[in-house]
């Protein structure tokens, strides 16, 4: 119980930190972990977040294996709790102040004002994601076909990641 | 079209998480604004753009905005549920099948080919979101700075701390 404590405390004011995601973050977590708590080696850390890489959803849920690895069931619900519920409740209260504030000036330019950047993001988002996994012409060449596919709705985004999943497997 | 209730909301977040192969961010667009038509493309981009200047997971916390948007503080349990427990069960699964996994040489190359592809489904909603938003040129201005900062590795709380009051300033309005 104490271990999974532990988690909670070590993941809840990590993850109101977390601006921009889990990634910008690992370094920290790995280090608090594994060299200030020596919960976990760093090569668990290393695989536990590997692992989750196939498996869909949000990021964060590899910090709940990792949590899991730690000390089980209970160090799962701690560390997915820490790492959610503060931002959470964060999220809750500012979209109240929000829409109870929705007609003010301020408030309608700050949302408007957020739209470039979400956009700016989400293709900043895609490429980092490519280059850091392309190398060659026929990677960024899946990479464009997906993004055209998509953009053009030729295709639905599972037929494309399947469709992109084949042919890493067929080519690479 | 009538408020989408808790269990809609479970069932569309559930959606987005199980879908979310190498990433849930574009899926939490597709699934929101062009299979559900809960928000406009403007009301998304909105939406996302709170989540990102608000710290954790950014679909997480536009799970509680939208969620208490239809459906107060049950739809945002509902949102935050959908989202997270159905991928949590298929972790937990491939954990227990670690072996299995890593025993399967292909498996490297798959996913760099699904990550290529997931890459590609964020640059195509970025273009889809770019068509329907029909913004004027100083918010492209501050579109392609915010773009152009992430991929020089800018950290993001500096890209926003820049680019969130200039586009502010943009969007007030003007006698």
């Amino acid at each position: 119980m104490s271990t999974a404590l532990l988690l909670f405390a070590i993941f809840a004011p990590l993850s109101l930190l977390a601006i921009g995601g889990l990634i910008p973050l690992l370094p920290e977590i790995q280090r608090v972990l594994v060299v200030e708590h020596g919960l976990i080696t760093a090569r668990a850390f290393a695989e536990a977040f590997a692992l989750a890489q196939p498996a869909p959803g949000p990021n964060i849920l590899s910090m709940a294996l990792v949590g899991f690895r730690i000390a089980g069931p209970l160090g799962l619900l701690a560390a997915l709790g820490g790492m959610l519920l503060p931002a959470a409740v964060l999220a809750w209260l500012v979209g109240g102040w929000l829409s109870r504030n929705a007609e003010r000036p301020g408030v309608k330019a700050f949302r408007q004002g957020l739209v470039p950047l979400a956009l700016g993001l989400f293709v900043a988002g895609g490429g980092l994601l490519a280059s850091s996994v392309a190398e060659g012409w026929i990677a960024w060449a899946i990479v464009a076909a997906s993004s055209v596919a998509i953009w053009r709705g030729w295709l639905h985004p599972l037929a494309v990641l399947g469709l992109g999943a084949a042919s890493g497997a067929l080519l690479f | 079209m009538s408020a989408p209730g808790p269990r809609d909301i479970f069932l569309g977040f559930a959606r987005i998480g199980l879908l979310g192969f190498g990433g849930v961010a574009a899926w939490a667009r597709h699934v929101i604004v062009e299979e559900r038509r809960w928000l406009t493309e403007r009301e998304y981009a909105e939406t996302a753009g709170l989540a990102q200047v608000l710290p954790g997971p950014n679909v997480g916390t536009a799970a509680i905005f939208i969620g208490r948007h239809f459906a107060g503080w049950r739809g945002a349990v509902a949102a935050t549920a959908g989202l997270y427990v159905g991928p949590l069960v298929i972790l937990l699964l491939l954990a227990g099948m670690q072996d299995v996994l890593t025993s399967w040489e292909r498996l490297p190359a798959l996913m760099k080919g699904l990550a290529l592809a997931a890459a590609g489904l964020l640059i195509g909603a970025g273009l889809r979101m770019l068509q329907n938003l029909s913004l004027s040129w100083p918010f492209l201005l501050v579109a392609a700075a915010a773009s152009a900062a992430a991929v020089a590795r800018i950290p993001l709380w500096q890209i926003l701390l820049v680019l969130a009051p200039l586009g502010m300033w943009l969007a007030w309005p003007r006698r």
